[in-house]
């Protein structure tokens, strides 16, 4: 009956000063709103940076030679995959069939030189198997032309790739215009040859249509002196929590072969845990960022409740003279802020999450945004995520952290001594 | 007080004399060793000289075949075998590895005079390779230089560099050339069997071996032409 009684009061307090409850309401739920926007948006940046760095980059697992990484900066494609018996496919077919496991990708990463009137510009190319690639899904990006054809020594077709816009834009090269490039081959030689351009193709990461070419696997083994081999085999696992547990695996095969030189490395560890480093560290940046947000607004509830102490000193007084404990004073209070918070974090949810759902279905432009100059593994569009835990996170969060704000300007109301507060002393 | 009655310019200018003829042609044959756990490669090739400025190179070995290189002057051209255009090589790339061996295109191809380069004095006498040599020291009077010291051992009576060490700035060696057999041809001594080992990387080396050695022929002027390579 009591606590009813308590309940219900703080209840209708709120109305009494209507617009410093407004005030109070307002002030949490744009801090909620704030906070549900940025966790989608930083979510949804973090994911996408996680996606392209394991497509493009790391997968979730990387099979190598052992002693490539040491001499990378050497570009040793002499350290590759050959495989144990036959070819890299042994590798690639056993890996395949490996339980967790979704894609596996024979790729050479190497970087090039393009002639482009006497003088040479840097380029990176990815040497792929299309058969293999069902997550980049090339064909589907290409926005001119076609997609390359596969060329050997033996066929009558002339080699083929596929440039990305910005860097096709940036060489003056169109769709069956002729590039000549010269790289180091595996033999650490010189490697000359002519390609045509087949397509251009929109990847949407900055930092891969700036750099990248796209050639067939079988091509630029050929061209590199690398028959048969490949520089890295990437692995998709179904999801990338078990990739330690596939890469464990994965060396566990390896090594029934004597003098194994390769090794698998889950994204985790790979360059130092490079790539971890950015993905966790970006993700607890952000997350401080919209935990200060919530704090300044959880001031203005402190505040407000602060000024209602004040306001209310004879009133606590004369409850407390008529025999009302400390801790039904601290509930009561206690309870006011988490009326206003639940109200202010409802309606922040609900504004934080409509922006969350429109964004997840248009996108960010994050090359405009970010000026273009991004050296990240980042999309152009970021798509903000939306979903059910999002909103149960924001609107929880919202009341919890006003709540526990609210907590020491209540607990201050209790300590006030009843007939000094009656005289409207303190 | 000097070691010889010849002053070290005199010695490196007698050694540069012999290797002064105004053409030349060989089919050259290399054996690259890149490390115990790496199989040996082999290349061959056939090499146009015409002076010190005009070089014509076309290697011949089934991995390499068709693929051509052009010196005129200071440009060196290449063309692979499915190359449509050919390619200056420029700046650092001429510090990269002929074909993967120890020699770099500026080793192979460089047409400079030694004593345009650097400042000689000659540091003692001694026998090296089983030759009495002039033990020679060579420090660069110019910046941005490959290789800013070097050391020459040349041969006393026919002034062939026996040994020449290749020096960084830092004073690290880089790589050590041995020549192991010379060929007497027209009053030239020419080194046919050369050595090349890479200081900075563990048993790593190149044998170099000139064959069907053929000096002051005529050789085509059309042959050290871009349109030649492009062909």
């Amino acid at each position: 009956m009591k606590k009813k009684f308590i309940i219900l009061t703080a209840w209708k307090n709120i109305f009494r000063n209507k617009r410093r409850s407004l005030l109070s309401i307002s002030a949490i739920a744009v801090a909620v709103s704030l906070v549900c926007f940025m966790k989608s948006y930083v979510d949804g940046l973090m994911e996408n940076m996680a996606k392209n760095i394991f497509l493009f980059q790391t997968g979730h697992v990387k099979i190598s030679h052992k002693d490539y990484e040491k001499e990378k900066k050497l570009m040793p494609l002499d350290l590759n995959i050959s495989g144990f018996e036959s070819d890299y496919t042994e590798i690639v077919n056993t890996v395949s069939k490996m339980s967790g496991v979704y894609e596996v990708l024979p790729r050479i990463h190497f970087a090039s030189f393009i002639d482009r009137k006497d003088k040479l510009k840097n380029v990176l190319v990815l040497a792929l198997d299309l058969q293999h690639e069902k997550s980049l899904n090339l064909k589907k990006k290409i926005i001119e032309g076609r997609i390359f054809e596969e060329w050997t020594p033996e066929k009558s077709n002339r080699p083929e790739i596929i440039i990305c816009k910005t860097l096709a834009a940036e060489l003056g090269v169109k769709c069956g215009d002729k590039v000549t490039m010269l790289t180091r081959s595996a033999e650490e030689g010189l490697a000359h040859m002519t390609f045509y351009v087949s397509g251009i193709v929109s990847t949407e990461v900055i930092n891969i249509d700036k750099y990248y070419i796209f050639m067939p696997l079988i091509t630029a083994q050929y061209f590199l002196k690398m028959e048969n081999a490949v520089l890295e085999i990437l692995v998709l696992c179904k999801t990338k929590n078990i990739a330690n547990k596939i890469a464990f695996m994965i060396n566990n095969f390896m090594n029934l072969n004597k003098d194994n030189p390769y090794i698998a490395e889950s994204w985790t560890v790979q360059n130092d845990g490079q790539y971890y480093k950015i993905l966790t560290m970006g993700t607890k940046i952000y997350s401080l960022v919209y935990l200060v947000f919530l704090l300044l607004a959880s001031l203005v509830i402190v505040n407000t409740t602060m000024m209602t102490v004040f306001e209310r000193t004879k009133e606590i007084g004369t409850i407390s003279a008529m025999g009302m404990r400390g801790k039904d004073i601290i509930l009561l209070f206690f309870l006011e802020a988490v009326f206003l918070s639940v109200i202010a974090s409802f309606i922040g949810t609900f504004i934080g999450g409509a922006f969350s759902f429109f964004f997840s279905r248009a996108g960010i432009d994050f090359a405009t945004l970010s000026g273009g100059g991004m050296d990240f593994q980042i999309s152009e569009r970021i798509f903000t995520t939306f979903n059910s835990s999002l909103l149960v996170f924001s609107f929880l969060f919202g009341i919890i952290v006003s709540a526990l704000c609210s907590f020491f300007p209540a607990k201050y109301a209790a300590k006030i001594e009843p007939v000094i507060a009656i005289r409207g002393r303190m | 007080m000097s070691l010889s009655a010849q002053t070290a310019e005199e010695i490196i200018y007698k050694m540069e004399q012999n290797e002064s003829f105004s053409s030349i042609y060989y089919e050259g044959v290399m054996s690259i060793h890149r490390g115990k756990n790496r199989p040996v490669s082999v290349k061959t090739f056939k090499v146009f000289s015409s002076g010190k400025d005009r070089t014509f190179i076309e290697f011949t070995n089934p991995a390499d075949r068709g693929t051509k290189y052009l010196k005129i002057k200071d440009e060196l051209w290449i063309k692979g075998p499915y190359a449509e255009e050919a390619t200056k090589i420029s700046g650092h790339l001429l510090r990269e590895n002929m074909a993967g061996s120890d020699f770099s295109y500026e080793d192979a191809l460089e047409n400079e005079k030694l004593l345009e380069l650097y400042e000689p004095y000659i540091e003692k006498e001694e026998i090296v390779n089983e030759r009495n040599c002039y033990r020679i020291v060579l420090k660069s009077k110019i910046k941005n230089i490959s290789y800013p010291k070097r050391i020459v051992w040349v041969d006393k009576e026919k002034f062939f560099p026996v040994k020449v060490e290749l020096y960084a700035l830092s004073g690290v060696l880089l790589k050590e050339m041995n020549v192991v057999e010379t060929l007497d041809i027209s009053g030239y001594t020419l080194p046919v069997k050369i050595r090349m080992e890479n200081k900075q990387r563990i048993d790593n080396w190149t044998f170099f071996e000139m064959k069907s050695v053929k000096i002051n022929i005529p050789l085509d002027s059309k042959l050290f032409s871009k349109q030649q390579l492009e062909r």
